[in-house]
């Protein structure tokens, strides 16, 4: 919705790239855009095409589970909200004969003679945002999918769990309908399988099972449900904890078994599969959901061909870990699963990030072709005067009129007080009805509009820039939504419909008199950002601001920058993590837009987004800086929990001890002959609550520097879940063919140290054995996981929340994955979640693109609708700012007395502050308790109208 | 907020089912029509405003118009506000939590302030017996003696005989 | 006549507005009986909206978030 709405962003749907030509900043691509065969500047999305479309076809939005029209669109929400013929089906573009969609539409959208579009477009930066593809289906046939009905994917799922979906949300059976009783679901189908091509871990699939299993559960409270896992691989920001949460509440059984294949015996379904122990079961399911993994893009090659770009080995883009947005054609980056399996948030952090990328290279022409609409200046004077109203009732064509009597509306909107002009209007969104509705505000000098027509949530923004465009300011119009919450949901009682539409109308006209001008708030902004935190994640955000064209103070509280990366030695990509660090450390210093502050700590951080003001501590003196930005990179550091004698046994290391380790010629390693890692000490409910992500890939891949460099030293991982995750399920795979042993062992028995004379031994118990191993150990590795840094303190400086887990809190997991709920506050690298160097990088970038967002627009727009705090009311209880979610209110000193204040740029309008005021002292722009309060009055009118006409009809 | 409108409402004597908050994201079409559609059939099943409840018109009104005098009052707002910031503050958003908070600091107040509210409605019509007090505003004597001491502290009535009556300057 | 109840609805503008708003699209179908006030958020829901609402005569009163 943002997109389209956006004036500087044009979706081209139905398009695929031709042909690239040119360099960077300014390339030339050929487009081929296909026919819609519908208008989308006519089309309203009424759905009537839909509905007497005569050719019937199978719905591929809904999984093929439900049926649809020719003519469609494929979600209500979908952007553009505009239907479209499918080529394929239609009757009239194949077979001339027939046309009804064009007769029934209202709005003459329907164009059965476009033809396919050739388009040039000269763009600087080129985004390769594709996605994923689908397991091919024979790799689901071997699992029953196609044969057996009651085998469905997790997409299937999705759908059939939709409560817009084909069955409504009601999950039944294919075969006969029926609710199933046990579900299991197999993981991994498609993925971490080389047999058909897919090695690697598609990372999303084990949450999604889970996601999908509960919601099956709150539709089905009955059905008992099985998972089938490899590894249990959530490992993401609160992952486990959800996970784990799941599997308490709805009684999930969790079974390590990968289930070969599924039969069907009588109506039931078979799984015959063998457990870690060694031991066969067979047991019958009424539904079995393969989860789907993430295959590489349909389009992928075809693009890699014509783009020059390069493929990894499964078809995704390669990308390095010291640039995971970059492909290896300048000015062409990759975002999303196209890059990789990943989630709605990695993927929503790599969209972000790619926008910083292509900022830092387009700088220069920033702000060159953005389109900002001018309007004239507002009418003060007809805007003081008494309210004026203006009524417009819409048709919709027939969607409306054909349930609502509308001319009955409009007579009656025309004696209700204040309304100076009532009208029909057909489509009053069109571009006609708008250009009249400026036209009449000037003719009759309305100051006051209500328009009767659909939803304030879709069409509000258009009718605002109408009045605009008049000379009104926007905040004076108030919609009755007649159609989507009156004559589509009251189809079958027209009377009621009607009644119900004049009484919404007469509440918008009550409210509409008490509307005022709302004055757009503009805040400016400072242009320079604050970076705390010298590591990898704050270097990289820095130099992305920097290079975007904004200043930057950096500010690392140790002598020298680098953060934890500096212990890092080695990658499973093979590149020289130092060598990155060293990119990274000389490019800041060398910057000129960025000053570093080394040895310094921030103190007392005031002000709000646009205006921060902040004290930066050095043991020899302070400094005040401005600044409109803050991002928060001051990373985590490394779990040292006392177990297995770690610290005081010589023997026993963390991995990063190790990376150091394996720098070094000779040492404690080299005369090692057996090492044990041991995985999770310390982490996922031992000390720490969390899974930290990255220490399985860290293990694996010291594991295969150590065999790499001593083939016959042996080395064994002993682990809960590997989670080796993406493409690192390779190098798992490497460490296994290279001879390391990983053992699993489980939560509640945890593997123990043990000294025998001079030598250790870890004790473990095998699942496959049952039995207890001894292991030889002359050096124990162990996985510790990363805490949280010191993040309490810029917390409460900052007034930001932190997790349970001591890091800090994004806006929205998936929308938001980089902005604090404070406005201007981002959030990057282990301080957000622990994370491997890849996400880091890009995540550094994604909060720096956010932060760029105010200091390029130069100030800080905020909607009306804040509230507002009359100080002379106002008592300075302090209840408001106790209670606003945003940090939007605060106290400040009025003469002798506190008083309440809000901060405009911060507000997002909520209105608890309102509701909660002892005195009555705040008002809601466009929401006070007087225009509520009034319609709530209009409303007591229907009541005392129906009360009236009740007597008469007794009488009658 | 929905825990103490409710006690609200139980205090004028209303039927607490008569309102309802409840939830469904963007994308639960079906929930919402769901929850509408109980909803309408719950409070066609209870009946028209006050019937069941064995109100009549004006004491409806009457009970009405003190609760939203008591909406406005700076007493209740304060004591209202001060409870959720303890809540928020806490954190514990347990419908239990919230039930015993609101009936500790709010249900005695809304109580009070509704009687007064409606026996100065009564005595603003004419002197009035304590008798009629008791039957119109369905409280205990204790509760009426109480406000009744208590205006007449504050000045603001005084007592004839057997009849109470706002004080005239 | 049956007793159709009169009942007043206050809908958040991201959640339950646009559910109903979904609702509408998908055609389905619901009782006539409410009429809808929008708000920013069920925040702004002060009881005294609530108690206004049965003062001018509303049989129920609907809050959706």
């Amino acid at each position: 919705m943002e997109a389209g709405r956006s004036p500087n962003i044009e979706i081209i749907t139905l398009a695929e790239l031709k042909e690239l030509s040119g360099k960077p900043g300014n390339f030339k691509a050929k487009l081929e855009v296909r026919p819609r065969y519908v208008d989308p500047t006519k089309c309203t999305a009424c759905g009537m095409c839909t509905t007497y479309c005569p050719k019937e076809i199978v719905d591929e939005y809904n999984e093929g589970l439900d049926f649809t029209a020719s003519i469609h669109i494929d979600y209500p929400q979908a952007v553009p909200t505009v239907y479209y013929i499918d080529e394929k089906s239609c009757l009239r573009l194949n077979h001339e004969s027939c046309q009804l969609c064009a007769n029934v539409c209202g709005p003459n959208a329907i164009e059965f003679d476009e033809k396919p579009e050739e388009r040039e477009l000269e763009v600087g930066a080129v985004v390769l945002a594709i996605g994923f593809g689908r397991v091919p289906e024979e790799v689901l046939e071997r699992y029953g999918y196609g044969k057996y009905p009651d085998v469905l994917t997790s997409l299937e799922i999705e759908r059939l769990t939709c409560a817009s979906g084909p069955t409504e949300g009601e999950i039944v059976r294919p075969s006969d309908f029926a609710h199933p009783h046990r579900i299991a679901f197999l993981q991994c189908v498609g993925s971490r399988d080389e047999t058909c091509g897919n090695g690697y871990c598609s990372t999303v699939c084990c949450m999604y099972a889970m996601k999908e299993a509960s919601v099956v559960k709150e539709h089905a409270p009955e059905a008992e449900i099985d998972l089938f896992f490899m590894d249990i691989r959530t490992m993401g920001k609160g992952f486990d904890e959800a996970f784990n949460r799941a599997v308490e509440k709805y009684g999930f059984r969790t079974i390590y078994a990968r289930v070969p294949k599924v039969e069907q015996v009588g109506r039931k379904l078979a799984l015959t599969y063998v457990t870690e122990d060694g031991k066969t079961h067979r047991d019958f399911y009424d539904m079995v959901v393969l989860s789907v993994g993430l295959d590489a893009p349909a389009d992928a090659e075809r693009l890699a061909d014509l783009l020059g770009i390069e493929l990894n080995k499964f078809g995704f883009a390669a990308t390095k870990t010291a640039a995971p947005l970059e492909t290896n054609v300048p000015g062409i980056f990759v975002a999303g699963a196209f890059q990789g399996p990943k989630d709605i948030p990695e993927s929503v952090v790599q969209a972000h990030g790619v926008a910083a990328e292509c900022s830092e290279l387009l700088a220069e022409a920033r702000g060159q072709d953005v389109v900002h609409k001018e309007f004239p200046p507002e009418d003060v004077e007809l805007e003081r005067e008494e309210p004026r109203i203006g009524v417009f009732v819409c048709h919709c064509g027939v969607n409306i009129a054909s349930v609502v009597d509308v001319e009955a509306v409009r007579d009656y909107a025309a004696k209700l007080p204040h309304v100076v002009l009532s009208e029909n209007v057909m489509y009053s969104c069109s571009q006609d009805a708008q250009a009249d509705l400026v036209k009449k505000i000037k003719e009759y000098r309305l100051n006051r509009i209500v328009i009767a027509a659909c939803s304030p949530r879709t069409h509000e923004p258009l009718f605002q820039e109408s009045l605009r465009e008049a000379g009104l300011n926007p905040a004076l119009i108030e919609m009755a939504n007649i159609r989507d919450q009156c004559a589509w949901v009251h189809a079958e009682d027209p009377e009621a419909a009607t009644k119900k539409a004049m009484d919404q109308v007469r509440m918008a006209v009550a409210k509409a008199a008490r509307l005022e001008p709302l004055e757009l708030q503009k805040v400016p902004v400072t242009p320079v950002a604050l970076v705390i935190g010298g590591g990898a994640a704050g270097m990289s955000a820095a130099l992305s601001v920097a290079d975007q064209g904004y200043e930057v103070h950096l500010v690392e509280r140790e002598e020298e920058l680098g953060g934890n990366l500096r212990r890092v030695t080695g990658l499973l990509s093979g590149e020289d993590p130092q060598k990155i660090l060293d990119d990274l450390i000389k490019r800041v210093q060398k910057h000129e837009k960025i000053k570093v502050h080394t040895g310094t700590t921030v103190e007392n951080i005031s002000g709000y987004v646009g205006n921060f003001t902040s004290t930066l501590r050095r043991p020899e003196g302070s400094e005040v800086v401005n600044h409109g930005v803050v991002i928060i990179a001051t990373g985590g550091r490394e779990n040292r929990p006392e177990r297995f004698g770690l610290g005081e046994n010589d023997r026993v290391l963390t991995q990063l001890d190790l990376e150091d380790e394996l720098t070094r010629k000779g040492g404690r390693l080299s005369r090692a002959r057996s090492i044990v890692m041991i995985q999770c000490v310390g982490s996922r409910g031992d000390g720490l609550n969390y899974c930290s992500k990255l220490c399985c890939q860290q293990a694996v891949k010291n594991a295969l520097r150590i065999k790499k460099r001593y083939p016959k030293k042996d080395v064994y991982v002993l682990f809960r879940d590997m989670r080796t995750y993406g493409f690192s399920e390779d190098a798992y795979r490497e460490a296994r063919k290279a001879g390391v042993i990983f053992l699993r062992y489980q939560a509640e028995e945890k593997p123990e140290l043990v000294t025998q004379g001079k030598s250790l031994r870890v004790k473990v118990k095998d699942a496959l054995l049952g039995e207890e191993l001894l292991l030889p150990c002359d050096l124990l590795v162990l996985s510790v996981g990363i805490a949280p840094g010191e993040n309490e303190e810029l917390s409460k400086l900052i007034k930001a929340p932190l997790t349970g887990d001591g890091f800090f809190l994004e806006a929205h997991v998936k929308l938001m994955p980089v902005e604090l709920p404070v406005e201007g506050v981002y959030v990057c690298g282990l301080a957000h979640a622990p994370k491997p160097l890849d996400e880091t990088l890009a995540q550094a970038r994604a909060a720096a693109a956010k932060a760029v967002i105010p200091m390029a627009k130069g100030f800080v727009e905020v909607p009306p609708i804040v509230s507002r705090v009359d100080q002379a009311k106002c008592i300075g209880c302090g209840i408001c700012a106790d209670l606003c979610p945003y940090g939007a209110i605060r106290l400040v000193k009025v003469g002798k007395r506190k008083k309440a204040e809000t901060i405009t740029a911060s507000c997002k309008g909520c209105g608890i502050c309102a509701s909660h005021c002892p005195v009555l002292a705040i008002s809601m722009g466009g929401f006070t308790d007087e225009a509520i309060l009034a319609q709530i009055e209009a409303f007591g009118e229907f009541v005392e109208k129906e009360a009236a006409e009740e007597p008469k009809e007794e009488a009658a | 907020m929905a825990e103490v409108t409710k006690r609200i409402l139980e205090a004028v004597g209303l039927n607490p089912a008569r309102f309802r908050i409840d939830w469904a994201s963007a994308a639960e079409a079906p929930r919402f029509v769901q929850i509408v559609t109980d909803f309408t059939e719950a409070i066609k099943k209870i009946g028209p405003l006050g019937e069941p409840e064995g109100l009549d018109k004006e004491t409806l009104k009457l009970r009405l118009a003190a609760a939203r005098e008591l909406c406005t009052k700076n007493r209740f707002r304060a004591a209202y506000g001060n409870l959720a910031r303890a809540i928020k503050k806490e954190g514990d958003y347990s419908p239990e939590s919230i039930a015993r908070k609101v009936e500790e600091k709010l249900v005695p107040l809304i109580k009070k302030e509704l009687l007064e509210a409606e026996i100065k409605a009564l005595l603003a019509k004419g002197p009035v017996s304590i008798e009629t007090l008791l039957s119109k505003t369905g409280a205990s004597q204790e509760e009426v003696t109480a406000v009744l001491e208590g205006l007449s502290k504050r000045g603001q009535v005084v007592r004839e005989g057997d009849l109470w009556q706002p004080k005239t300057s | 006549m049956a007793f159709e109840p009169k009942i007043l609805s206050f809908f958040c503008h991201w959640c339950c507005y646009a559910a109903a708003d979904s609702a509408g699209v998908a055609r389905y179908q619901y009782p006539p009986n409410n009429r809808v006030v929008r708000v920013m958020c069920t925040g702004r829901i002060d009881p005294r909206f609530i108690v206004e609402a049965f003062y001018v005569g509303a049989d129920g009163v609907l809050v959706g978030g």
